[in-house]
């Protein structure tokens, strides 16, 4: 090796530094471009630093997937129930709006009717016969709810009365059930009647009219209000708008088909009138 | 001391209650068909007396009669009427039809028409409702209600198979 080193040692350090003066020159000239030399490792190198490069994304990949997964399955399952979380926080905050939007109306209604004492309640279940019209609240005598109480909505619409009542629970009678009777009276004349369930009608979702007096005026989209007589249900309560007028089977008497202003099958929560002052 | 494959029967007849209570009252409310909702108790309790004799048919309307009138809001109707379908569909089973998917079908046909008779009888007798509207209710109650025959038949024929 010394031998060698003594012998071509400063031929080889000669040429080397002939190849950096060169380079350096070139470098020099080419004014910041890449030199021939670069150009050339470069043009070498290039396929096989892609081919380095793939290979290295994979092996990130395969380490991500090694030593990562269990942590982004964590992540994963935490991101999940934070949305699952923010979805029911969306759904609360719907449902509390249409309460609160509820209630906005009630207050309103409160304001007109201050002699109303009123017990909010939602509908637990609807009752399942097809031979009347029914659904329970979940509030019963020990919030103050008595047998045939008026429930009505936040806009002041009759829904039902009362007709059976426990600790906790409530059954209502809607209006369109066949043993619901109450007084009413159209509101463009004054006239009174009886606003009735009828089974065909109730199928419709619908009432009856009755007991209409001799020669009274009926048009479709008059206003049918209560009329307080019975003293269960108070006075100026909406009933519904009529649909329909006609003569009863016999010919002699009046009939209108009442559509409740109430929308029976969307209720959710519901309004218990516990007293009200009667008006004579 | 305890006789615990009676108990076992006991609390599967109960859960079977539960169930049919629940789908009853709960959730086909909201599912009407044909503009009627099905009596689904009534059919379960026809199915444990045919399949299950009249004893347990007997008991089990008892129950499955409570809760229809909790659900359909006719206090004492039901609770009444029950116990006698299901005695009397045991005792068909018994002595007059084979234990089948089609006679199960016929006897469940026979007391939904019973039930759907006392339900329209006021309506017929006391009240002004024309009869045609009537038998349509009665007609779409019974149909909607037989199609529970099918999914009730493989449980209560089950139940009824433990008994042995």
């Amino acid at each position: 090796m010394r031998e060698f080193l003594k012998k071509k040692g400063i031929a080889i350090a000669a040429a080397a530094l002939a190849v950096a003066l060169i380079l350096g020159i070139a470098t020099y000239t080419l004014g910041g471009r890449s030199d021939f030399v670069t150009n050339a490792v470069n043009a070498v190198m290039r396929p096989v630093g892609s081919g380095v490069a793939v290979i290295a994304d994979f092996m990130e990949g395969l380490y991500g997937y090694m030593f990562e997964y269990d942590r982004l399955k964590t992540e994963n399952n935490d991101l999940k129930a934070k949305i699952a979380d923010m979805e029911q926080q969306i759904r609360d905050s719907a449902a509390a709006n249409e309460e609160n939007k509820r209630l906005r109306r009630l207050l309103e209604l409160r304001e007109k009717r201050a002699d109303f004492e009123l017990e909010s309640a939602y509908i637990n279940s609807w009752g399942s016969s097809n031979w009347s019209s029914t659904f329970t609240i979940n509030k019963g005598s020990g919030s103050g709810i008595e047998l045939l109480d008026c429930v009505i909505t936040e806009h002041g619409y009759l829904v039902g009365q009362v007709i059976k009542v426990g600790p906790s629970t409530a059954t209502v009678r809607t209006i369109i059930d066949t043993n619901m009777n109450a007084g009413a009276l159209i509101e463009r004349t004054g006239i009174s009647a009886v606003a009735s369930g009828d089974f065909e009608k109730m199928r419709e979702g619908k009432l009856k009219l009755t007991f209409i007096p001799d020669g009274a005026e009926i048009l479709n989209g008059d206003t049918i209000l209560t009329s307080g007589k019975g003293e269960s249900i108070p006075k100026g309560l909406v009933v519904g708008k009529v649909t329909d007028a006609g003569l009863e089977p016999s010919a002699l008497t009046q009939y209108a088909v009442i559509s409740p202003s109430a929308a029976l099958t969307e209720l959710t929560q519901v309004f218990v009138i516990k007293s009200f002052d009667i008006v004579e | 001391m305890l006789n615990k494959r009676f108990f076992k029967k006991l609390g599967l007849h109960a859960l079977l209650l539960i169930i049919t209570y629940i789908l009853q009252h709960y959730v086909f409310p909201h599912l009407p068909l044909w503009g009627v909702k099905p009596l689904i108790l009534p059919v379960a309790a026809i199915g444990i007396g045919f399949f299950g004799g009249s004893i347990w048919g007997g008991v089990f309307g008892i129950f499955a009669g409570i809760l229809c009138d909790i659900a359909f809001v006719t206090t004492p109707l039901f609770t009444l009427v029950m116990p006698l379908i299901g005695l009397a569909s045991g005792l068909l089973s018994e002595y007059a039809l084979l234990r089948s998917l089609l006679s199960y079908l016929i006897t469940s046909l026979l007391g939904l028409l019973v039930i759907s008779f006392l339900q329209l009888f006021p309506f017929l007798f006391f009240r002004d409702v024309g009869l045609l509207i009537l038998l349509r209710v009665t007609a779409l109650q019974c149909a909607y209600s037989l199609l529970f025959v099918f999914p009730l038949y493989l449980p209560v024929r089950r139940l009824s198979r433990r008994r042995r």
